[in-house]
């Protein structure tokens, strides 16, 4: 329980530190007034729209009002539609979800078994492609993932359209890039865990009992190695959505990371700050639930 | 033994004739059991003794046949007169925790960190024979109580890291039992114990061979356990068995040089406060190995035939067998 109070408090300052950087490093990026306003407004008109968008208080008393709104769900509206930033982020929010899930799925599908096989047949012909791949799956940046996918099956085979957002083909794509961007680290790391647990004299106590083989790696060995890799998998959510920014853009796929480049680019303050604090929050919520199955599967951590 | 009519000797529970292990490594097969042989009467205690890395364990895991891929193994296994040397995974499976159980050194090791201990106490008994979890979990608690642990029904919820050593220790043993093996092969079973735990874990052990009548194998370096639990002895030294007798003969009359150096190099609880003697030198490399008798180097009789010629076993009398080209030669009367 105390554990659990500790990560509570931990989770909230790093809320409370996102949303600070957020406010602090949007009103470093420039005035969106010049954005907003055509070139040849006036000064006057300027100062109007400041004192409209609340910009012309002090930074103090607009950053105790952000974090007051910001604590009872309030982001205030965007500076261009005038749509709450709540709405437009829950509206971005679930093809963000849906992609980094498929992504999150399909990585979990090729490098869980594939990590388990090349442990149990260390150096065998599985072994030797899983390295290979995380090798080259590594090296590749994901934007140029996507484009090098975009090149060969909507353009060169015309199986999927190049961008969009809505349909299972137009998330095929941008799915597959996000999968190549977790799945050397998953599958190295499944690998790596399995190899530390397979010596164990617990694996040769449960081949002693006359344990099937496949209980024995299922039963034991699994079960042993899974923990380094849910710890890993939390950490690959935060990184996916952090990838997904990109593949988002590449395949203009409506997703909030989509929605922060757009965002940060036309200097929507509120809706960047409410996409950030959303994410936080989103990690921090995902951090937890890892650290409570972690638990589940490791009763030495659950009694102490 | 004197009996007047030759009766026809009984099928002994395990027979290793000639067992032989190489391992494959980079420099070629290295030897680490040559030539191996003995039988375990039924409920006898049976030990193995000798130094690190003479290949002990590693005979017991070819008993079990659980070495890895990169073993080679032959030599002739009968478990109750059956051939086990040569016979399909699949049936080796059905024989590991039913008719032969293990036991190992480490007990915290040896128990899988995520299951509670009656689950896998239980698993053995839902495996083999398809006991429903329910009455296997009952039957686990029985196990427990059985080994000595008190509060069993709680104790069997528990994880391992909540019990302290002897506790794991009497659990392998409770898990070893489930099913009444013939044979149970202790490998070390008290190394990582504490000297009063030590004692009440080999007073267990002996109590429930008695009381399921199997027969133990025990690997060990304890010469109190060897002169407490074993009725007969084989030592071992370099992958050969360098002295093989009734635990009392070569304990009175020790044959081999080896097993008096040994015997010399190691506390006996029968002979409090006598000086220890470490043998000098170490043993040979099991890569690099020595011409002749592998003892040679060390030995204090060793003569100019030791150093060409490898020595055979020699049987002497009842069973006692020794491989030194310097033991006493009495007629044999087997
Ligand atoms: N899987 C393996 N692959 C290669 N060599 C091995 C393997 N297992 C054991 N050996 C080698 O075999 C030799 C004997 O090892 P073994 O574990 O059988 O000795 P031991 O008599 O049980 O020693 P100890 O008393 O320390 O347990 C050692 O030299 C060891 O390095
Ligand atoms: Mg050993």
């Amino acid at each position: 329980m105390q554990v659990f109070l500790r990560q509570a408090i931990l989770g909230i300052l790093v809320v409370l530190s996102a949303l600070t950087l957020t406010f602090i490093l949007v009103r470093l990026s420039g005035d969106p007034t010049s954005i907003i306003l055509p070139q040849d407004a006036t000064e006057a008109q300027r100062a109007l729209l400041r004192e409209q968008l609340g910009l012309n208080q002090s930074l103090v008393t607009q950053f105790l009002s952000y974090l007051g709104n910001a604590v009872t769900g309030d982001f205030g509206k965007s500076y261009f539609d005038s749509e709450s930033v709540t709405s437009i982020v829950m509206r971005h929010l679930p093809n963000t979800l849906v992609l980094a899930g498929a992504s999150l799925a399909i990585a979990c599908l090729f490098a869980l078994p594939l990590g388990v096989m090349a442990a149990v047949w260390r150096d065998g012909p599985v072994d030797r492609f899983v390295q290979v791949a995380a090798v080259i799956g590594a090296s590749m940046p994901s934007f140029w993932v996507g484009l090098l996918l975009i090149q060969v099956f909507a353009v060169g085979l015309n199986l999927f359209p190049t961008y969009g957002t809505g349909s299972a083909a137009h998330l095929a794509l941008p799915a597959l890039t996000l999968a190549i961007y977790a799945f050397p680290s998953l599958a190295r790391l499944t690998r790596s865990s399995m190899l530390e647990v397979l010596p164990q004299s617990y694996v040769m106590a449960a081949r002693a009992k006359g344990m099937p083989e496949s209980r024995v790696i299922s039963r034991t060995v699994l079960r042993n190695g899974m923990v380094p890799v849910l710890t890993l998998l939390a950490l690959e959510i935060g990184n996916l959505i952090g990838g997904a920014v990109l593949t988002e853009t590449v395949f203009a796929w409506e997703g909030i990371g989509r929605l922060a480049i757009t965002s940060i680019q036309r200097r929507d303050f509120p809706v960047v700050q409410g996409v950030v604090a959303y994410v936080a929050v989103g990690f921090v919520i995902v951090t937890f639930l890892a650290e409570v199955a972690i638990r589940f599967v490791n009763p030495r951590l659950r009694h102490k | 033994m004197t009996v007047g009519v030759t009766l026809p000797p009984p099928t002994p529970t395990l027979r290793v004739e000639d067992l032989n292990v190489s391992f494959r490594s980079r420099a070629g097969h290295v030897d680490i059991v040559r030539g191996v042989s003995f039988d375990i009467a039924k409920g006898e205690v049976f030990a193995i003794i000798g130094e690190s890395g003479s290949g002990k364990s590693t005979a017991a895991q070819a008993i079990m046949g659980l070495l890895p891929d990169h073993a080679r193994v032959s030599g002739g296994l009968l478990l109750g007169g059956e051939d086990i040397a040569h016979i399909s995974a699949r049936a080796r499976r059905r024989l590991l925790g039913q008719r032969i159980s293990f036991i190992s050194q480490d007990a915290l090791s040896a128990l899988n960190p995520c299951t509670t201990v009656g689950y896998q106490i239980a698993e053995v008994m839902m495996v083999h024979r398809g006991t429903p979890r329910r009455q296997a979990m009952e039957r686990a608690v029985e196990l427990l109580a059985l080994t000595g642990i008190s509060a069993p029904e709680e104790r069997v919820n528990h994880y391992p890291h909540q019990f302290s050593g002897g506790m794991r220790q009497r659990a392998l043993i409770a898990m070893a039992l489930a099913l009444e093996p013939e044979l149970l092969i202790a490998d070390e079973p008290t190394t990582a114990l504490d000297a009063t735990i030590k004692a009440q874990i080999l007073e267990l052990l002996s109590s429930l061979r008695a009381r399921f009548g199997m027969s133990v194998l025990l690997i060990t370096h304890d010469m109190g356990a060897v002169a407490r639990l074993a009725d007969r002895l084989l030592v071992m030294y370099a992958g050969k068995a360098a002295e093989v007798g009734q635990a009392t003969d070569v304990f009175a009359a020790p044959q081999h040089p080896y097993t008096r150096a040994l015997l010399r190099s190691m506390p006996r609880l029968d002979r409090p406060g006598e000086a220890l003697v470490s043998i000098p030198g170490s043993p040979p490399v099991p890569s690099n190995p020595v011409a002749g008798c592998a003892f040679h180097p060390r030995c204090e009789q060793m003569g100019e035939v030791c150093m060409r010629i490898a020595p055979e076993e020699a049987l002497l009398r009842d069973g006692h067998r020794v491989a030194c080209h310097f033991a006493s030669r009495e007629p044999t009367d087997a």
